[in-house]
């Protein structure tokens, strides 16, 4: 008896436990019936929805503007965020406007929305692809800004004072210590806001009054009006599309980080 | 063995949480088992809640036993079906559209209702005219059952445009469903109209709109009745729906899901595509003090178009079967349909004659409670001579000559469709294998055919920007560079 007691060992990894359920629920059985969903037309196994997904001209179009708008979203949090974190990080009394930035996230994103919408209507601004390219770049510039800061924020000084000292000019220490130094936040920052950009209904609905139709508009849209099947492949599409840019930009991080980069995502 | 304790400890305390939590579940379980339960799945916003508590009192009444009522709600018919569909849930009463109805009737998931009015007093008070219609649009099966025998109707109504009465003109009126499309070309309409974002809706603005500019002239669909054409779905239809609803893009402010009626009152749009209940409900709001008017208005162009009806029906997979039935009883006594009309806007499917007919308990309390929500106006024997003989719908109630023939012969809220010969307002059925046909209809339009030229031009102009930063950089950097072995040599001469 004492001998078996022994065996089970209440280890640390115990405590996982509770979140491994959690993910198998709730995770991992999604994921199984969307895979099975995908394959399933009028009760029967087929490959029909595949067809219809990709014989649709429209629905391409969809996803071609959403991967548009990703982009378009990422590049432009890249540029105001990196400069952004870049200051937060060097400068110590930036705690405040790190907080400053955190701040809107603790507001549920969809009053936050609601809120912008409200702005613009009061401003006037018409609404459209405009609006709701900003909507996206200020909900999802905290996804871009946080890990840049945590990675800069990390970054040893000496390295810097290490360049300065061989002779590098500012503009040299940035683009050959800091910025390489920093590729793994970039690169984490692109995932979490390329792909919930495609996927978004809520942003583009409300800040466009549904004039503007993106790929996660046409999901909601499939299953809304029962069409579990071809649904189900546009959800497989978006977590290929997933896969594969992690994939991308794991071998990015991997060829080109420097000793000491980390990812993060 | 300090740590050997307090695992010991953290197992025991898990351990008794857990096991307590059960047996407390077991018991509240235990509890709710002597308590009957009904469980409602209803359109959101459709019923006045005061009903609910009043149910409780009537069920304890009637039958002696206690009764909880779960209510949830659906905001598609679709969402519902699939919830019916699916077959393993536990919803005893569901309130869907009509074509929902048929649907599920034919897929066998609904129980026939055999309500006799011995037993449930109040059911045959439905309006009689919805009985027939829907007997005449869904013909009965072989064993003469149709589809009045598995649903109770509860709210009905048209499908019309909400406009704001101010900045739409006459002219624009006149263009009946056009004025989605502003085919009277006014400025002031130019983006400020809404459409809702429901295909089946669009779709009957849509083909009649065809019909009425003319485009189907000519065509197979000119000879059908409104109530053919707007249960005629092929490609080649599909085809000119889709080319008019992508022309309309321009005008549009935009797809509403469910802010239309706020648009609306507050003058962020100016026409839109809704159902009689919401308008009737945004024009009470619009009211105008100061002007002593209403700023919205409603109608249903050439009085043509869809009416529905909304009606309750219980899945075979119901629990709780009598307990549903008293549920649509008691629905359909007056002073309750009453308050869930005053409450929603929508017209309720209550006999209007009996409305005024009647002077039992509780009709008295449905034009108590009409009165309450100035719908009815006191009026004296002298006014009441003005009106022809026959004419005008009176009620006394406490001595008290009430007038009420505005809110019956409102027409936005109560249509004339008895002797609808021509067939101009259609009962719309199942797009049935048509629907995904119709759905990617739905879904180029609202993808709308514009090539992204901003994006793809925003894209290059933020490289642009971001190339152009490094390359200035770059270039400040080599001009340095170029300067500085020129400063050194300089330097050396200085020391030499």
């Amino acid at each position: 008896m004492k001998e078996k007691l022994k065996k089970f060992r209440f280890t640390r990894k115990a405590f996982a436990y509770p979140y491994m359920l959690f993910l198998l629920i709730f995770v991992v059985t999604p994921l199984v019936l969307i895979l099975a969903n995908a394959f399933i037309y009028d009760g029967k196994f087929s490959f029909k929805n595949f067809a219809i997904f990709f014989t649709e001209k429209s629905s391409l179009v969809v996803l071609g503007n959403s991967i548009l708008v990703g982009l378009l979203t990422t590049i432009i949090c890249i540029v105001v965020g990196y400069p952004a974190a870049y200051f937060l990080a060097r400068y110590s009394a930036s705690k405040i406007f790190v907080l400053l930035f955190i701040l809107p996230m603790w507001v549920n994103f969809l009053i936050r929305t609601l809120a912008t919408k409200a702005i613009f209507v009061s401003l006037n601004v018409p609404l459209g692809m405009g609006t709701v390219v900003f909507g996206m770049v200020y909900n999802y510039l905290p996804f871009m800004i946080l890990p840049l800061h945590t990675v800069l924020s990390s970054i040893d000084k000496n390295y810097i004072e290490a360049a300065e000292d061989l002779g590098a000019d500012r503009f040299q220490v940035f683009t050959k210590t800091i910025l390489p130094l920093s590729l793994p936040g970039i690169l984490s920052g692109i995932t979490m806001v390329f792909i919930p950009t495609i996927s978004t209904f809520a942003i583009s609905q409300l800040l466009s009054d549904s004039t503007v139709f993106l790929f996660g508009d046409s999901i909601q849209m499939k299953f809304d009006q029962g069409l579990y099947g071809v649904g189900s492949v546009m959800s497989l599409v978006m977590i290929i599309i997933v896969l594969i840019s992690n994939f991308v930009l794991n071998r990015f991080s991997k060829t080109n980080t420097v000793s000491g980069g980390r990812t993060l995502w | 063995m300090k740590t050997k304790v307090l695992k010991i400890l953290i197992v025991s305390i898990i351990a008794a949480v857990v096991v307590g939590g059960s047996i407390a579940g077991i018991v509240t379980v235990n509890r709710e088992n002597k308590k009957e339960k009904l469980v409602i799945y209803n359109w959101a916003d459709y019923i006045n809640t005061d009903n609910l508590e009043l149910f409780k009192e009537y069920y304890k009444a009637k039958t002696g036993n206690e009764i909880s009522v779960v209510y949830s709600m659906f905001d598609t018919n679709e969402t519902m079906m699939t919830e019916i569909i699916k077959g393993d849930s536990q919803i005893d009463l569901i309130c869907p559209s009509e074509y929902a109805i048929e649907k599920l009737m034919k897929k066998g998931l609904l129980q026939k209702l055999d309500m006799s009015s011995s037993e449930y007093e109040y059911v045959d008070n439905v309006y009689p005219a919805i009985r027939e219609r829907v007997d005449a649009v869904f013909p009965k099966d072989g064993d003469g059952a149709g589809m009045n025998d598995y649903f109770v109707p509860y709210m009905w109504g048209t499908l019309g445009i909400l406009y704001n009465a101010e900045k739409v003109t006459e002219d624009d009126l006149a263009t009946g469903w056009g004025l989605l499309w502003n085919k009277n070309g006014n400025p002031d309409l130019e983006g400020k109209i809404l459409m809702k974002d429901s295909v089946r809706d669009v779709y009957v603005a849509t083909v009649v709109y065809l019909k009425d500019e003319g485009l189907l002239d000519g065509t197979e669909y000119e000879s059908l009745s409104i109530e053919e054409l707007i249960n005629t779905v092929d490609d080649n239809l599909l085809k000119m729906c889709e080319s008019v609803l992508m022309e309309q893009r321009k005008h549009l402010k935009g797809y509403e899901v469910d802010f239309g009626k706020d648009d609306m009152i507050n003058e962020a749009a100016y026409v839109d595509l809704a159902w009689s209940g919401d308008a009737l409900y945004a024009i009470e709001e619009s009211y105008d003090e100061a002007t002593d008017s209403y700023k919205l208005d409603y109608f249903v162009p050439g009085d043509s178009g869809n009416i529905w009806f909304d009606g309750w029906a219980i899945p075979t997979t119901a629990q709780n079967v009598s307990a549903a039935k008293e549920f649509i009883n008691f629905m359909c006594r007056p002073d309750v349909a009453m308050r869930n009309m005053m409450e929603i806007g929508y017209t309720c499917s209550y006999n209007p004659v009996s409305f005024y007919d009647s002077h039992d308990e509780f009709t008295q309390e449905a034009i108590a409670c009409l009165v309450e929500n100035e719908y009815a106006y006191e009026i004296s024997a002298e006014e009441m001579a003005e009106y022809d003989e026959g004419e005008g719908i009176f009620y006394t109630l406490d001595d008290v000559t009430y007038d009420l023939t505005e809110f019956f012969s409102d027409e936005r809220r109560y249509p004339v469709f008895e002797n609808d010969t021509e067939g101009k307002l259609g009962v719309m059925q199942d797009f049935g294998d048509k629907n995904d046909s119709v759905v990617n209809m739905w879904e180029r339009v609202k993808g709308g055919d514009e090539f992204p030229w901003q994006l793809i031009v925003a894209i290059a102009v933020s490289i642009a920007a971001v190339a152009g930063v490094f390359g200035i950089a770059a270039l400040v950097r080599t001009l340095k560079s170029k300067r500085r072995p020129h400063v050194e040599t300089q330097d050396e001469l200085l020391r030499t």
